[in-house]
């Protein structure tokens, strides 16, 4: 990879700067909070609010620091924000396309979205938007999907901040925000963890891990596609 | 007049040779497969790429994999316990099956493997029994299986393996990982040697040597892993003798009255139509908790209990290996994660001579491979920055881990929990595993013993890992027992060559038919079964 962690840390200084004045599609509006570090994509399937309490939320389990950035630089929230509107894109934003990413030779196959099957279409339907009573969705009984639990866990969380604070979670600090992630509902803390690491280290084309940031954090090469490692790369890997 | 000379419900290690070799003789086989096919050009002339990426996001999406949101299982350590949804084993659900996934290694069993009984003798609360064939029946079709798939390995290297000739290719490059442990390994005067495993490390097959991405789990880019899906699956289709049924869930195995006599299968295709299939044969290789729900749920008033299970030994004696490990810590960067996840291994402690207190150790795998997803993840959220950016346990371990023999038990079982429905309407396996004491006593002599090799490698620290969860659900992918091969139809459920006692047509290729674990990785070996099987299928089919 030809970006190094330094370089890299310097470049996000002007994408940060940068980030209210785009517009494309997974880039950013103006924080809807003038107080908050966090961006906001222009159109979320979350509230804004919800959405900056979810980057509230992933910031405060993987920080950021000078020299490593966290959850926020690598766009985590965009990651399940992306997930939670997986279906708004045809084919849906569930599985890459493969086998090259395009990043070390070959077609850039990630961005071809792999279509699903009726299977894949039903589970990730049913585990996203719900069961809405829909019969050929509760094989299991109902279920409440993932947007709806987001929405319920953020304002939850949120709420408790009020109570506890007077404040709202986006506006505290840094360790308010982990104080009142530990008191949290253990089953959204589990799933916000599990979402902000695949959002922080998860390939970028599932709208985290912006311009690698999550691996650049803990110097990983990500995928190796078509080119692997060398006989001599194996053998010192240190030297790479 | 039978639609197919066969139907093969499950298109994985087993599912897949068996497919080739009934194909091979010109018998006109369906196989039918649960997942997806992600491989665009399988049947083509040139087979180009996959589906499957360096991606860890759409292994955590259960792309390919075992989905236990759509397919739960429940679990209990205890019979007279409530089962709960576990997360329980996830073998790969796509055409190609567990191998698509697996790290591909290949060692062949000891000889002393299938005759634990008469070598070792019983153990209390376990029914050790041997297998009811010889390892020498096992060694031609080894070698059909090694020259199918591609195994590469040095032949002579490990002092301890059963003479062999050479491998269909040389080992490919060590990784790092290996190379160290093996100098701890040989420091102490053990015979590490490459892994024999289903990778090319030259052109082979009409496939590519592997660059070593380092992915092997999450399934090869490039097709130099040797899946049954680029390899028999690929020339079975090829053949012109063979239908592949990808997305089609098997959910009956259909038989004539009487009961003697399987027709078919009745299974959802992949447009959620319920459609049958006739077939004068029917072969079951949808893994060891698959293939006993299957049967279990084809009961009829010839086989209340479940199709084939008079003796009541359907779903009796899960096996999935005892795994453990010690993950040496080093100072040096070994960067695991380089290449394939093992290079080398050992097989010391499976000789007689080098047993510890008496009791059986399991082949030693050198190495391993870690991800930041999944590393990320298996951390506690409030110490993820520092473990993650100090990259400990990424850049700096290796893993020493044993495959244990998972001695089998009569209470550890698949069943079916009627409370419980999966996305086809179908009840979930309820497993019902516990330990047994020998289990526990050979983590217990064996893990100093790992300790000791991490050691002498070089590592400042190491830490204890089980493969058996905290609640006890073991989280290997080896699926054994469900089904045991015997001659005695109260004692097992097929005969010595896979088909089951109380039905004249219906074979089991998966690792349900083996009695004991053993001290291997099973896949090569459930292979070289399944060609076994095969050829009798072709005989019956002959007659």
């Amino acid at each position: 990879m030809a970006l190094t962690r330094r370089s890299f840390l310097g470049g996000l200084v002007t994408v940060v700067v940068a980030l209210p004045a785009t517009t494309a599609c997974n880039e950013t509006d103006a924080p809807s909070e003038a107080t908050t570090p966090f961006p906001v994509p222009a159109h979320t399937k979350l509230s804004k609010r919800r959405f900056l309490v979810l980057s509230a939320a992933m910031d405060a389990m993987i920080p950021g620091d000078p020299s490593s950035p966290g959850a926020t630089l690598a766009h985590a929230a965009f990651y399940l924000d992306q997930l939670l509107a997986a279906f708004d894109v045809d084919p849906p934003r569930i599985f890459a396309g493969g086998p090259y990413s395009g990043r070390h030779g070959g077609p850039d196959h990630f961005q071809d979205l792999t279509p699903l099957t009726r299977v894949e279409e039903l589970r990730w339907r049913t585990f996203i938007q719900g069961s809405q009573g829909l019969p050929e969705r509760e094989w299991n009984g109902p279920v409440v999907g993932l947007i709806e639990r987001y929405e319920g866990w953020l304002d939850e969380l949120d709420a408790s901040a009020r109570d506890e604070t007077g404040t709202g979670y986006v506006e505290l600090d840094l360790e308010t925000r982990r104080a009142l992630l530990q008191s949290a509902d253990p089953e959204l803390v589990k799933t916000l963890y599990e979402h902000t690491v695949e959002g922080t280290y998860g390939d970028p084309v599932y709208g985290g891990n912006h311009q690698f940031a999550g691996w650049l954090a803990i110097d990983y090469e990500g995928d190796r596609q078509p080119i692997g490692y060398t006989a001599a790369q194996m053998a010192h890997p240190e030297e790479n | 007049m039978a639609d197919f000379d066969v139907a093969i419900v499950g298109s994985g290690a087993g599912g897949g040779v068996t497919a080739l070799a009934l194909a091979s003789r010109g018998r006109k086989v369906a196989l039918l497969e649960k997942g997806r096919n992600a491989y665009p050009t399988l049947a083509d002339d040139v087979l180009v790429g996959s589906l499957f990426g360096n991606d860890e996001i759409r292994r955590r999406r259960y792309f390919g994999f075992h989905d236990p949101f759509i397919e739960p299982r429940t679990f209990r350590s205890d019979a007279a316990a409530s089962a709960q949804v576990r997360e329980v084993q996830g073998l790969g659900v796509t055409v190609g099956g567990g191998t698509v996934q697996y790290d591909a290694d290949c060692p062949r069993l000891n000889a002393v493997d299938v005759k634990m009984l008469t070598t070792f003798g019983p153990v209390v609360g376990a029914s050790v029994v041997d297998w009811p064939i010889e390892f020498s029946e096992l060694v031609p079709y080894y070698d059909q299986v090694e020259a199918m798939i591609g195994v590469q390995g040095q032949a002579g290297a490990d002092p301890f393996a059963e003479p062999r000739g050479e491998y269909p290719m040389p080992p490919g490059y060590p990784s790092k990982a290996g190379l160290v442990l093996s100098e701890g390994a040989i420091s102490l005067g053990y015979h590490p040697h490459p892994m024999p495993m289903a990778i090319n490390s030259i052109f082979y097959g009409g496939r590519p040597a592997c660059v070593n991405c380092g992915f092997c789990g999450l399934g090869c880019p490039v097709n130099a892993k040797g899946s049954t899906a680029v390899t028999a699956v690929r020339e079975a289709l090829r053949s012109g003798q063979t239908t592949l049924l990808s997305e089609c869930c098997v959910v009956e195995v259909l038989t004539e009255p009487g009961g003697a006599r399987a027709t078919g299968v009745r299974y959802i295709d992949a447009k959620g139509e319920e459609r049958t299939l006739t077939a004068r044969q029917v072969v079951l290789a949808a893994n060891a908790i698959e293939t006993p729900r299957l049967l279990l749920a084809s009961k009829s008033s010839a086989h209340p209990g479940g199709l084939g299970n008079g003796s009541g030994l359907v779903g009796r004696y899960l096996m999935f290996h005892v795994i453990f490990a010690s993950v040496g810590i080093f100072d040096e960067e070994v960067r695991s994660y380089y290449g394939r996840p093992i290079t080398h291994a050992m097989a010391d402690f499976t000789s007689t001579t080098g047993m510890v207190g008496g009791v059986r150790g399991g082949y030693v795998e050198l190495g391993g491979s870690t991800h930041p997803v999944e590393v990320g993840v298996s951390f506690p959220w409030l110490l993820h920055k520092g473990l993650m950016t100090s990259n400990t346990y990424r850049n700096h371990i290796a893993s020493v881990s044993m495959i244990g023999e998972d001695v089998p038990v009569f209470e550890n079982r698949v069943e079916l929990d009627e409370k419980v429905r999966d996305v086809y309407g179908r009840p979930a396996p309820r497993i019902t595993y516990a330990r047994h004491a020998h289990d526990q006593v050979l983590v217990d002599l064996y893990l100093p013993k790992l300790r000791e090799v991490a050691l002498a490698a070089g590592a400042k620290e190491t830490i204890d890992y089980d493969f058996a969860k905290e609640d006890g659900v073991p989280s290997t992918r080896h699926l054994l027992g469900t089904t045991r091969m015997g001659t005695d139809p109260k004692q097992s459920v097929t005969n010595p060559w896979g088909r089951m006692h109380e039905l004249e047509n219906v074979w089991i290729a998966d690792g349900g038919v083996w009695p004991t674990s053993t001290a291997y990785n099973p896949t090569l070996t459930q292979q070289a079964l399944a060609l076994r099987t095969a050829e009798q299928i072709d005989l019956e089919l002959g007659k």
